[in-house]
């Protein structure tokens, strides 16, 4: 198993030199997501492949039958598994968990589970006896810098696009048995999906850092920066903020913050990282961002679901099979 | 001689070097089954893994649901016994050659555990090849589904499906006879000896070499994919120059 | 030069490897072998990597075929003699003799043994250059093999002595490209027929790259942005063919000039 590579001297100094001159190396603009795609498995419902530059995660939906817990008999289970193979990166080793992967799962963890983007009620079938479970497997194929991001895309489209075997309760009492039936037998059945939670990596570069690393200065000049800046109030011009940073920008990056939003405008979780101090003033703009991205995303995703819904539905065959229609 | 019925076969299709971060990659697709697989190395291997005299191979293969089990442990365990023999290990002496399997859709019911095997295997060898690790032969391998219905009649049909989709399967699980998971290694794009026979139900001897005979020439016309699939990548890569 | 696609265990028909190089030799024909294949005597020339299975016929020293599988992926095994970007990550030793382990990203040794005698001028121990962790050197494999485990290296040019454009690296940027760009970046100008992305960046800006076999190159131009533009334009052009190269690199370089 090879090391995480260490960034070079020159790509920290060039990166943020660039960045004072606002440049990225994939000539992308701060606030510019790479280019995001969303398909669907055109065999089964609930796989979703998502490719964010070059970074790519394939997620996975299912649902089985089993007992809720017993403190919580009217919910149903809901668990988002994402472990992080050497086919992301070498440098990740099988079966053991990294710092890095720990961030992720919990960012996505909760983005989404504890957000209440599922509503695991629905998922009861008898009360302390039978409910859903519904498992997100997330496979990350492709390392290039935010997997979290990715990851709660994935999952996301995953909720939405899932359908799950119709069941009906017969009998009474004890007696009470569940019948699956097959989605080739009857019409599948959605989950109810509350909101869609999008997450949104924001990197933060110290240019003052950098400009000082560059020319040289000595601690003095850099503390009299600090008192111009006093009087000019001017901060973000001494923080680079960098939405969707690639593997690279991560690794040099000297802060992050990850914020999760939906399109009711709801700021699901919000995690920071890095030794890097942020004002409110960014924390606020970074948020007024994400809800913009999570707009953004949400359409792409709702536009990738009616083109798969279209592409089923050859023949209009699921609308004259909907359960509340005439008989 | 035909002791079994008429075949049929899904096609499949392959594509290469679409990951970045590993060194060759590799995915097939046949009937409804989709593998992904990764391949990096010769790389630096951990000390309490390194061979004196040949490279490590690590094959780590994970499950489309759920965490990995015995059915991923029998995958990996074929996988080796069929790619292994044909990688030319000791080029690469104390170094590591990783493998990640990664099924995203096993094409297998929950009974079943061939088409996600067969398919593993022309995955991980795509992928090899697309890594540049060094291999002395191909390899490809096929999933070959024998079942009887007995009719009303009191007469038997029983049919072939190669390399079946879901769909497929379910529709006869329960007339299924035997199933056969067979892999061939090949020089030349022609038949050199069998790596791997994986046969479970009941089946007579005739049946058996029958699906050999089958499986020879569906090994063959795969093997006729992937050289495709090889040019095809190259002619991409060439780029800028004549 | 011929070449053909061919998989791992097809047959290499001697004949035609071996062509008119047959006739007027005393000693036999003289096949050289390169990457890819491997000889199973008596004479079976067995191919091990999927590629471009590549023939080149030379008359001088001698009458004699090289022959090898082109690849362009995979990950790279050091060799005597090859060039590469490092970065080093420590130093041992003490004040009379002491060494750099450098990194070697994307190769199958990762680490490379240098030591802070082999720079050019660096006979006193007083000229001897003081790098410091994250430094990036431009170096080439002086010793290597699989027994040996660790590539050594030399920062000085081998048939001079002199310093050659290697050692420490300056300001610039690094990137990552394939294997195989790597290797066609570093065949001489008019290798494959034609105009090599360096050559028609060449004409529309100065700047200077230093190419790794390890799949790294290191460009220094102008300014930031150029040195971005430079970097961009030989990432996304690898799979092009020539005319769109050139169309791509001059739109390229004409959008980072305009802003």
């Amino acid at each position: 198993m090879p090391r995480d590579l260490t960034p070079s001297t020159i790509e920290n100094t060039f990166v943020l030199k660039a960045l004072t001159e606002r440049i990225r190396l994939d000539s992308r603009s701060f606030n510019q997501l790479r280019d995001l795609d969303i398909s669907f498995s055109s065999t089964e419902y609930g796989v979703v492949d998502v490719k964010l530059g070059r970074t790519r995660v394939i997620a996975r939906i299912s649902a089985e039958i089993t007992q809720p817990y017993a403190d919580r008999p009217y919910d149903g289970l809901f668990i988002i598994a994402t472990e992080i193979s050497p086919m992301a990166a070498p440098t990740f080793e099988a079966g053991r968990k990294s710092e890095d992967e720990l961030v992720i799962s919990r960012i996505v963890e909760k983005s989404i589970r504890r957000s209440g983007a599922l509503d695991t009620e629905s998922l009861c079938i008898i009360s302390g006896e039978k409910c859903w479970a519904v498992r997100a497997d997330v496979h990350f194929l492709d390392h290039d810098g935010g997997l979290m991001d990715a990851a709660c895309i994935a999952v996301s489209a995953g909720l939405l696009h899932f359908r799950r075997p119709d069941i009906t309760i017969e009998g009474v009492g004890s007696r009470r048995e569940v019948i699956v039936h097959p989605i080739t037998e009857r019409v599948p059945v959605p989950l109810a999906v509350l909101h869609v939670p999008v997450c949104v990596t924001f990197s933060f570069f110290d240019v003052r850092r950098a400009s000082s690393a560059i020319s040289g200065r000595t601690r003095n000049d850099e503390a009299k920066d600090v008192d111009d800046d006093d009087v000019e109030e001017e901060d973000d011009s001494s923080v680079a903020v960098l939405v969707d940073a690639t593997l690279q920008e991560e690794l040099l990056r000297h802060g992050y913050m990850s914020v999760t939003a939906n399109t009711n405008r709801e700021i699901c979780q919000i995690q920071k990282g890095g030794d890097m101090p942020v004002d409110v003033g960014v924390l606020l703009s970074c948020s007024e961002a994400a809800i913009m991205v999570a707009e953004k995303v949400t359409k792409l995703i709702n536009k990738r679901l009616k083109e798969d819904g279209a592409r089923r539905n050859v023949g209009n065959l699921l609308v004259e099979a909907r359960a509340e229609n005439d008989r | 001689m035909t002791v079994l019925g008429p075949a049929q076969r899904s096609p499949a299709t392959a594509t290469t070097a679409f990951l970045y971060r590993v060194d060759g990659s590799a995915s097939w697709t046949v009937g409804t089954a989709h593998i992904i697989v990764s391949v990096s190395g010769p790389m630096e291997v951990n000390k309490r893994d390194e061979l004196p005299d040949i490279a490590t191979l690590e094959i780590v293969v994970r499950p489309d649901v759920g965490v990995a089990s015995t059915r991923e442990q029998f995958l990996q365990d074929r996988i080796r016994r069929v790619v292994g023999p044909v990688i030319a290990l000791e080029l690469h002496p104390r170094t590591l050659i990783q493998i990640v399997v990664q099924i995203v859709q096993s094409g297998d019911t929950k009974t079943l555990n061939t088409i996600a095997l067969s398919a593993s295997i022309n995955a991980t060898y795509m992928a090899l090849l697309d890594a540049g690790v060094p291999v002395r032969s191909t390899v490809s391998a096929t999933s070959i589904v024998c079942y009887g219905t007995s009719s009303i009649q009191g007469g038997l049909t029983t049919g072939v499906l190669i390399d079946p989709t879901r769909p497929e399967l379910e529709k006869i699980e329960k007339d299924i006879t035997s199933v056969h998971t067979i892999a061939y290694e090949l020089k030349g794009g022609q038949i050199e000896r069998l790596l791997l026979s994986e046969s479970v139900g009941t089946f007579t001897e005739d049946e058996v070499f029958e699906c050999y005979d089958t499986a020879a020439k569906v090994c063959e016309e795969t093997n006729g994919t992937m050289r495709e699939a090889v040019t095809k990548s190259v002619q991409q890569k060439g780029g800028w120059r004549d | 030069m011929s070449s053909e696609v061919i998989l791992p265990g097809d047959p290499i028909p001697l004949d035609s490897v071996i062509g008119d190089n047959l006739d007027d030799s005393d000693s036999g024909p003289v096949i050289q072998l390169g990457p890819g294949v491997l000889h199973i005597p008596p004479e079976t020339l067995l191919p091990i990597r999927a590629g471009t299975l590549t023939t080149v016929a030379r008359s001088k020293p001698q009458k004699s075929t090289t022959i090898y599988v082109d690849t362009t992926g995979g990950r790279y095994v050091p060799a005597v003699h090859d060039t590469i970007l490092g970065t080093v990550i420590g130093r041992f030793g003490d004040q009379e003799k002491s060494f750099y382990r450098v990194s070697i990203p994307g190769s199958a040794a990762p680490i490379g043994i240098l030591s802070s005698a082999a720079f050019a001028n660096a006979a006193s121990r007083h000229t001897r250059p003081n790098l410091s962790n994250g430094t990036t050197v431009y170096a080439r494999i002086s010793a290597f093999s699989i027994a040996l485990g660790e590539p050594e290296l030399e920062c000085f040019d081998e048939n001079t002595g002199k310093e050659g454009g290697f050692g420490e690296l300056k300001g610039g940027m690094l990137a990552d490209v394939s294997n195989g760009l790597a290797r066609r970046l570093l065949a001489p100008s008019g290798a494959y027929g034609g105009p090599s992305v360096v050559d028609v960046l060449g004409k529309l800006v100065p700047f200077e790259i230093a190419v790794g076999r390890n799949g790294r190159i290191w460009i220094d131009s102008e300014s930031c942005k150029m040195t971005a533009a430079i970097i961009t334009a030989i990432q996304e052009t690898e799979e092009l063919p020539r005319e769109r190269m050139e169309e791509r690199v001059q739109k390229i370089i004409k959008g980072a000039r305009k802003e």
